[in-house]
């Protein structure tokens, strides 16, 4: 087994994304899980299996965004999508609440995997 | 692109490498040399005494040279309480500093002290005990050392376990870094080049 080497040539667990709306931030602590797969099971009047289907867990996730200026209201984040290797995701509730500090604010926010189309209202 | 690489951004390596080394700096109990007069490092007790007789330095401000010389004169690793002569021998050794290189030392060594300390959420709570008093609180209830001990822990490392707590207690709390600066500069360039790009692509249709 070759031995792991870092060579501080990757910052760890942050991501450059360019949201819909709001343009290019950075994005520390990015984070994203599968969800866990739907199920649904067939039985005949013996309870017996007679066939299943599942559906794929929907990928959702969480990043700490830091916004371009420090009047930038996280809240507006809300419903803004962007696209990683991973897939297309939207930015949904809970948008924590943002922390400034020497002029840089942070926020941190919860995504999922945009499946369908994205309404906001 | 998806992971940033420190080659990326022109000058985020470095500052996190400098960030880095002032924490582990910290753990050594080494001197600051401020033009040839040693200091130790700020406690949350040496952060009261400055706050309370309104040091300019704290804030950033121009010191007069007696403020200066009480900054210097209180973290001495040679400071002793009510010893008259010991802060005369000091004065006399401290006549000579270059004053404006000094003040600037001193600044510096201020924002590093403070440079792991937490961020504020804009949102104003009335505070029922003093800010040393949560610091004591927080340190003492997750780790069960004493007033005393954290009294006098360097303040660059009671910062750091006060990071390493938020996040152990709430891992999506956000949390800086002073590299954070560099990082919001390159996002604010990126930005200003896709809007300048933008207007261009308007007027050329």
């Amino acid at each position: 087994m070759s031995d792991i080497i870092n060579d501080n040539g990757v910052v760890g667990f942050t991501r450059q994304i360019t949201l819909s709306t709001a343009g290019v931030t950075i994005a520390d602590d990015f984070k994203i899980d599968l969800g866990s797969n739907a199920e649904f099971e067939r039985t005949n009047n013996k309870s017996k299996t007679t066939g299943f289907a599942q559906a794929k867990g929907v990928q959702k996730g969480t990043a700490t965004l830091q916004l371009a200026n420090s009047s930038v209201n996280p809240m507006t984040f809300w419903g803004q999508t962007f696209t990683e290797v991973e897939g297309t995701f939207v930015i949904i509730a809970p948008i924590g609440r943002a922390e400034t500090k020497n002029g840089e604010t942070k926020a941190t926010v919860t995504f999922r995997e945009v499946t369908g189309s994205v309404a906001l209202s | 692109m998806p992971v940033i690489k420190f080659s990326d951004i022109p000058g985020l390596a470095e500052a996190i490498k400098r960030e880095n080394d002032i924490r582990d700096a910290s753990f050594l109990d080494l001197t600051t040399d401020i033009c040839g007069v040693e200091i130790r490092q700020m406690t949350p007790r040496d952060w009261l005494i400055l706050e309370g007789v309104e040091n300019p330095l704290m804030a950033g401000d121009m010191p007069s040279p007696p403020q200066l010389a009480q900054f210097l004169w209180l973290l001495s690793p040679r400071y002793k309480p009510n010893a008259p002569i010991r802060r005369y021998l000091f004065g006399r050794k401290i006549s000579n500093v270059n004053y404006l290189s000094a003040i600037r030392a001193c600044w510096k060594y201020v924002e590093e002290t403070f440079q792991d300390s937490p961020g504020s959420s804009g949102q104003n709570s009335t505070p029922y005990a003093g800010w040393t008093a949560y610091l004591v609180n927080r340190v003492a209830l997750n780790y069960g050392w004493s007033e005393c001990e954290i009294l006098n822990i360097p303040l660059k490392r009671l910062f750091q376990y006060m990071k390493c707590i938020t996040r152990h207690h709430d891992p999506k709390t956000p949390v800086h870094n002073p590299s954070d600066k560099v990082k919001g500069d390159h996002i604010r360039l990126m930005n200003a080049r896709n809007e300048l790009l933008k207007v261009l692509k308007r007027r050329m249709n």
